[in-house]
């Protein structure tokens, strides 16, 4: 990344207003029904500034929860008429995002819905992300339940984000690095309220000094240098753990909905015998229904069947087909779940394991 | 009446990939009671002239304002002017299909999935083993081979229904009997048989061990060089394996198409997973060793 | 609260260690094969969560037992008869004396649950009240003290433990028990159609209620998304949608059978207000058709809740 200049908060709302004064849409946690959410806002006064992580994350502006994928009509005489609906899609600026969302869903997320690996583009993810730039802040603090830092990230990393922004605690200073070309647009939009000339090395120092104090403060560090090596033994998927720690699920569906890097959907075919639409929702491998075939042959009877499916696809599956971090550590499932399944424990567990394994002769 | 046509809105110059095509019900050919063959082409003809598939390919077929299904498109790619699929009335989908007539509108999406390695199979003895709706995977493919049939060894088809009512492609297999340079075996389930009944009685893996042997051995170069390809219930194809590792035909050597609940075909809404084996982008096909080495998550 | 009196004969248990004496004798003795407990949920805080053990070697370490047990355990007690039908006896279970009602009921109907006494063995606790802990956001010792379950204050055992004073004065400086009692008592001013038609039939509360294992057909779910949805627009003109009718249906369904333990309302990740709907469905329609006359009942509460609203129904799509 790099260094752009420094802000002063008062800076950042400006811009707020004069973007959406101009007609972008401005992602940025706001309350929401009483909860600090990603939500579009009027003006920089609807941004809460003081929070740790919204609940939700942003990626339902690129992979929206319901999205109309074609129409159709039978005319009178038969004749048949598709319709694909415009993707006439906002410039959008995601604001205040952190590194683990920015991670998961820049860099994650955008690799399942690519054609990178696969051939198969999809252009309603893929058009959307050209118009969006996520604008990260780094976090000072985490909480009980955050763990980007085990997983390889941290709460000032740069991965994902086109701007990132970290106080340094000086007097309210917030040091601008910029990661891409959207980001340098972004940067120059700051226009005057842009400081640059710095001393750069002492700049440089502040920067660093605050993402390692925040660094300092995790609790929920742990080791996950074998699980990936557990999960790929064949023999592991059969292991106990899974029904032990699993069994307490009750597929609710909120790990799915909160996480930045699930993806999973379902069509939904609306309409009657004249006219209707298919509809692209969310789903969740979490659901009973999400594997019943039309015979009525399920694959995955049991809930803890459906989390270990959850954990594999977060710590094996997605890095192995599509070559990226499958979970950042943003917590929200451990955070959020009613029965406190806890992705880490199991992390945990497998990881000793397979130490265990390796101990042993 | 004006053609069907599919719009693009301004704006939406990629190809949005769950749009489905249009295409026609040329033909319906009722195969039993409860599965039909339909015969395809597309509305438009800029669709139909690029369209290609190789054999063992999938399409998700569209019944608008019902659903969408995963079928496996059971014609040769060198058919010209139309591609078919084959299905069983299992639920709502497939019901609201079966009930759809000649001239009828549906959508396409396709094709996707691997194929079968044709040149690999080049001078080997091939041995086609499925059972009732598990057929139409491997009867594209013997059209295929029989297309140039001189580039591939022995050929024996061992196909098995409940009962005779039940065996599908009952035409081809009457043309297949009457050809010389393949052997047609047709069986029914004990019981199923009827009066008259000019096949077998017995399951498909048994009827392939006893007869099969036999004809490798006379017409072919022995178990090594065989290949073997099987679809049809889980219970049957775990039987036909076993059968086939006794005769000397390895799980390497088998090869299978394994079904899965599918959404969009195109390896992004997570449902066909086994493990991290994304079933709609790495298979349907596979052999029986990378199946055996799967989880248990099917 | 619905408060259990059948079971004041059975042994209490005052601790952890207490508990695990008797269930690791069980266990190896066969007469359980499984104990459902509460674990810490992890090393990093004091929140605990459902655990299954069957080794008798795990429960030392495993085992907990304070305010932070805040799960109603009953939910798993269908693992009983499955452990039974295994022959490994069925399973023991820790139970806060407020959820014994469940176990009555549960037992009560065993020719459909399957459960009895025999193959699920509650082990009820000595309880002085256990934690809110929805919102917590993991806590540790370090934190202050949460606030006790609004069901609690209402809990005799917890009015023993603490006294008539404390208690009072903690329900006065409660402003969340007050709101709870609030909308159980009367609902004027609750927008019913917008609130449950928040629902996601994430199916979040079925799963946990102990008293919802209808295994063969869930009616909630059945009339939500089939005849009853198309009966009441046929016959009645009335634009119901699944997730009025799923949450109505159920809360119908469970109305005489639930211990009030809250667990659904916890569960949700809505926030449906559903202890709310139990009392106000048992306030102003008791009586109101037979059991079985599922249009009858949702025909009433839409011409005598929803509709006088005049609000739409459903509401309109947001645009984007």
């Amino acid at each position: 990344m790099k260094l752009a200049g420094t802000i002063r908060p008062q800076g950042l709302w400006a811009l707020v207003d004069h973007l959406t004064g101009q007609g972008v849409r401005v992602v940025a946690p706001t309350l929401i029904d009483g909860l600090c959410q990603f939500g579009p806002v009027d003006s920089a006064d609807q941004v809460v500034k003081d929070y740790l992580l919204p609940q939700n994350t942003f990626k339902e502006f690129l992979f929206p929860k319901e999205e109309r994928v074609f129409t159709w009509l039978k005319r009178e005489d038969g004749s048949f008429v598709v319709d694909q609906p415009s993707r006439d899609f906002p410039e959008t600026v995601i604001l205040g995002g952190r590194p683990c969302d920015a991670a998961a869903i820049g860099v994650s997320l955008r690799s399942v819905f690519s054609g990178d690996k696969f051939e198969h583009a999809d252009p309603l993810f893929l058009e959307r992300f050209e118009r969006t730039t996520v604008v990260s802040v780094s976090c000072d603090r985490p909480d009980l339940s955050c763990f980007c830092t085990t997983m390889g990230l941290g709460p000032d990393d740069p991965t994902g984000s086109d701007v990132l922004i970290t106080a340094t605690g000086l007097d309210g200073e917030l040091v601008v690095e910029v990661g891409s070309p959207k980001g340098e647009k972004f940067a120059q939009r700051l226009g005057s309220h842009l400081v640059t000339g710095q001393p750069e090395t002492e700049l440089r120092e502040r920067r660093s000094q605050a993402g390692a104090e925040a660094r300092k403060k995790f609790v929920r560090v742990f080791d996950i240098e074998h699980v990936k090596s557990f999960l790929d033994n064949p023999d592991n998927f059969d292991d106990e753990m899974f029904a032990r720690l699993g069994t307490k699920c009750v597929s609710c569906g909120v790990c799915t909905f909160e996480c930045p890097t699930c993806h999973c959907f379902d069509f939904k075919d609306l309409g009657g015998t004249e006219g209707g639409e298919r509809v692209k929702v969310w789903d969740s491998c979490q659901f009973p229904v999400f594997t019943v075939h039309a015979t009525g042959h399920q694959p995955r009877p049991d809930q803890w069947q459906r989390y270990r499916n959850r954990f594999l696809c977060k710590f094996k599956i997605y890095e192995d087909v599509f070559d990226n971090l499958g979970c950042t550590g943003c917590g929200r499932c451990v955070r959020d779940c009613p029965v406190h399944v806890d992705i880490t424990s199991y992390a945990m567990q497998a990881n000793k394991k397979q130490q265990l394994i390796q101990v042993t002769p | 009446m004006s053609a069907p046509a599919l719009h693009t809105a301004p704006g939406a110059e990629a190809a949005n990939l769950y749009v489905p095509k249009l295409v026609r019900i040329r033909k319906i050919i009722r195969e039993t009671h409860d599965v039909n063959t339909l015969q395809l082409e597309f509305v438009d003809p800029a669709h139909a002239a690029s369209f290609t598939y190789k054999t063992g390919q999938f399409g998700e077929f569209s019944i608008f304002g019902v659903g969408e299904a995963t079928f496996n498109i059971s014609s040769s790619p060198n058919w010209e002017g139309f591609f078919e699929c084959c299905f069983r009335k299992v639920g709502v989908v497939t019901t609201a299909l079966a009930k759809m007539k000649e001239g009828d509108i549906i959508g396409f999406r396709g094709p996707y999935g691997n194929s079968y390695d044709l040149e690999g199979m080049h001078g080997k003895d091939l041995i086609f083993a499925a059972g009732g709706i598990g057929f139409p995977p491997i009867r594209c493919l013997v059209h295929r081979v029989l297309e140039e049939r001189d580039k591939f060894g022995a050929v024996v088809i061992v196909h098995g229904a409940r009962t005779h009512r039940d065996l599908v492609y009952q035409r081809e297999m009457d043309e297949w009997t009457r050809r010389r340079d393949i052997h047609m075996i047709k069986t029914v389930d004990p019981g199923g048989d009827p009066e008259n009944w000019d096949g077998e009685v017995g399951f498909v893996p048994t009827v392939l061990e006893e007869r099969v042997p036999w004809i490798l051995e006379r017409e072919g170069k022995g178990a090594s060089n065989a290949l073997a390809f099987t679809c049809g219930p889980p219970v049957m194809t775990k039987f036909v394996i076993a059968a086939l590792g006794r005769m000397g035909v390895g799980p390497d050597q088998v090869v299978m198409t394994l079904e899965n609940k599918m959404k969009c075909a195109v390896g992004k809404c997570g449902r066909c997973n086994i493990g991290n084996t994304y079933v709609c982008l790495e298979g349907p096909i596979f052999t029986a060793a990378q199946v055996q080495a799967m989880p248990a998550d099917q | 609260m619905i408060y259990s009196t059948g079971y004041h004969a059975l042994k209490r248990y005052a601790s952890a260690e207490e508990v695990v004496v008797d269930a690791k004798s069980w266990l190896e003795e066969g007469r359980i094969g499984m104990l459902v407990c509460y674990s810490r949920q992890s090393p990093f805080t004091e929140l605990t969560m459902p655990n299954f053990l069957n080794r008798p070697e795990m429960l030392d370490s495993e085992v907990v037992w304070n305010s932070f047990c805040d799960y109603n355990l009953l939910g798993y007690a269908n693992m009983g008869p499955k452990e039974a039908a295994r022959g490994r006896g069925g399973v023991a279970i820790v139970v806060k004396p407020c959820e014994l009602h469940n176990l009555d009921i549960l037992t009560e109907e065993g020719s459909m649950s399957g459960i009895s006494r025999d193959n699920v063995l509650p082990m009820v606790m000595r309880c002085e009240g256990v934690y809110e802990t929805k919102g917590l956001n993991n806590y540790t010792a370090k934190d202050a003290a949460p606030n006790v379950q609004t069901k609690c204050l209402d809990c005799p055992e917890y009015l023993t433990a603490h006294g008539d004073e404390a208690v009072a004065r903690e329900k006065a400086e409660r402003t969340d028990y007050q709101a709870y009692r609030a909308a159980i008592d009367d609902d004027a001013g609750m927008d019913w159609g917008m609130t449950l038609d928040k629902c996601l039939h994430c199916y979040a509360c079925r799963n946990i209620c102990p008293s919802c294992y209808c295994t063969n057909g869930c009616p909630a779910d059945e009339a939500a998304t089939t005849h009853v949805t198309s009966a009441l627009k046929m016959i009645k003109g009335i634009d119901a949608s699944s997730q009025l009718v799923y949450n109505l249906v159920r809360t119908w369904h469970i109305q005489a059978r639930c211990s009030e333990c809250q667990e659904c309302e916890r569960v949700c990740p809505v926030g449906i207000p559903i202890m709310a709907l139990k009392a106000k469905l048992g306030r102003d329609f008791a009586g109101e058709g037979s059991p079985g006359d599922v249009i009858g009942f949702l025909t009433d509460f839409a011409e005598k809740v929803i509709q006088p609203k005049g609000e739409r129904w459903p509401p309109e799509e947001p645009k984007e």
